[in-house]
């Protein structure tokens, strides 16, 4: 399936991915998850390329149905985008209470419809999407965890979980996880600004608490990433060390038994 | 090595199915329900749940409380009432926790914003059945009862973590927090 795939058209690529559905996401994952590039890029390459093509050659009206077109196939292209990920329904609830708390803030705002109402369910949905993330998301897309526990005495210490392969995480996930939560952030943000300088004082207390939440979340993972990464460059050394120990020792036993060193070390030094 | 195997054991949280982690969050809330309706333990499992903070008991009653109220305030004051009652409870908190640390106490701020959260749920039930009979009697009376029940925990977790001589002045402002609360609920 993967060969066949690579051999047809950028059109057809879009096709074959709505045909073989989220179930086959681990196949579609293997031919994709090349060194260069991310995989997003070609699919929508692909989807530049198509559309206008496509139009040019009906010759029809070209305002309407072109935007038509292209709000069509870049929704196509993110459900793709979705799809490929490992977990797709986890990937689609990361960032579908932050979009619902986003549009409902958005629209509700501006329509000046009941404030207490819209008040109370985006706080809900934010703190639904923040426990999501913390406990639900981060392990399944990017095997993070991150929690703080309180010790005997009184201190809090925060304590990081993570995968212990990192390449069992795939790309896709790894970006549909932390741009969500970037751009979140940032929209969120400019938000509290707005209400700010509009001294509109009844919504800075949800801008708030979003931003709140969105840091505590970034800053958590942030941080839990970066002692995996601790952890694994410190494996990486004890492997290496051991393996160069283990080397010398081999060696010098080999010596000290009368034998040439090489035909002992050259199998351990290969890669 | 306490550590490291502690460490181990919270390991399996990784590949733990969902609806594990939703039942231990669920219970963890549970507990301290408990905790805030019968304050009676020094015992080493209380205060060992207690450690395990949350902020959805907080954020529940703060957000039932606002609710409440703002129902009960009159029409074009509704949404001022909420955003209100929600900041006071919340920036209330937090200032409580700040003077108990800044006492000497050695509590985290999450761990004590926790409990003081969800020891307003007496005062939020107050608040709920105040809305049956518009009596400013029934309310006080209410309202007073909600107060003393409430008093009863933080009292017993915030004297525990200050010396003797600071015990006052620790548990003054989480009595001055409480009875702000419980006189927007009389009022509105």
């Amino acid at each position: 399936m993967a060969l066949q795939q690579h051999g047809r058209g950028a059109e057809d690529e879009e096709l074959s991915f709505l045909e073989t559905g989220a179930g086959t996401s681990a196949s579609l994952n293997v031919p994709v998850a090349q060194p260069v590039g991310p995989p997003m890029e070609p699919l929508e390459m692909g989807t530049g390329t198509t559309t206008p093509g496509a139009q040019g050659q009906r010759g029809g009206a070209a305002g309407a149905s072109s935007i038509g077109g292209i709000v069509a196939s870049s929704a196509q292209g993110v459900a793709n985008m979705f799809k490929r990920a490992s977990h797709p329904k986890i990937a689609v609830a990361h960032v579908a209470f932050k979009v619902a708390a986003f549009f409902l803030y958005l629209f509700a705002g501006l329509v000046a419809d009941n404030f207490v109402v819209t008040f109370v369910v985006c706080v809900i949905l934010l703190a639904f999407d923040f426990w999501t993330v913390k406990n639900v998301t981060g392990r399944l897309m990017v095997g993070l965890r991150w929690w703080n526990e309180i010790e005997e005495d009184g201190s809090s210490s925060w304590r990081f979980e993570s995968v212990d392969n990192p390449d069992e995480v795939s790309t896709v996930d790894y970006r549909i996880f932390w741009y969500s939560m970037y751009i979140n952030f940032i929209l969120w943000a400019f938000f509290f600004f707005f209400a700010l300088i509009k001294f509109s004082f009844d919504w800075l207390p949800l801008t708030g608490v979003a931003i709140s939440l969105q840091t505590s979340n970034i800053y958590g993972y942030w941080q839990c990433s970066k002692d995996a990464k601790r952890r694994l460059q410190g494996a990486v050394q004890g492997a290496v060390t051991q393996g160069a120990l283990s080397a010398l020792s081999s060696g010098w036993i080999a010596r000290a038994m009368g034998r040439t060193p090489s035909e002992q070390t050259a199998p351990l030094q290969g890669p | 090595m306490t550590e490291t195997s502690q460490h181990d054991a919270e390991l399996m949280t990784l590949d733990e199915p969902v609806l594990e982690t939703i039942k231990r969050d669920l219970k963890m809330i549970g507990a301290k329900l408990k905790f805030v309706f019968m304050p009676t333990a020094k015992s080493e499992d209380t205060i060992a749940e207690l450690r395990k903070w949350d902020l959805w008991g907080p954020l529940l009653f703060c957000l039932i409380l606002s609710v409440v109220l703002s129902v009960s305030a009159s029409e074009d004051q509704g949404s001022t009432v909420f955003a209100c009652v929600f900041v006071v409870v919340w920036v209330g908190a937090f200032i409580v926790t700040l003077n108990v640390q800044l006492l000497g106490g050695k509590v985290p701020n999450f761990q004590s914003v926790c409990v003081l959260g969800y020891c307003i749920c007496p005062l939020v039930l107050a608040a709920v059945l105040g809305m049956l009979w518009n009596n400013i009697f029934f309310k006080l009376a209410l309202v007073a009862a909600g107060y003393a029940w409430a008093m009863r925990a933080p009292v017993v977790f915030m004297a525990q973590l200050v010396s003797e001589e600071k015990k006052a002045l620790a548990v003054f402002p989480v009595g001055l927090f409480y009875l702000v609360i419980a006189w927007m609920i009389v009022i509105i």
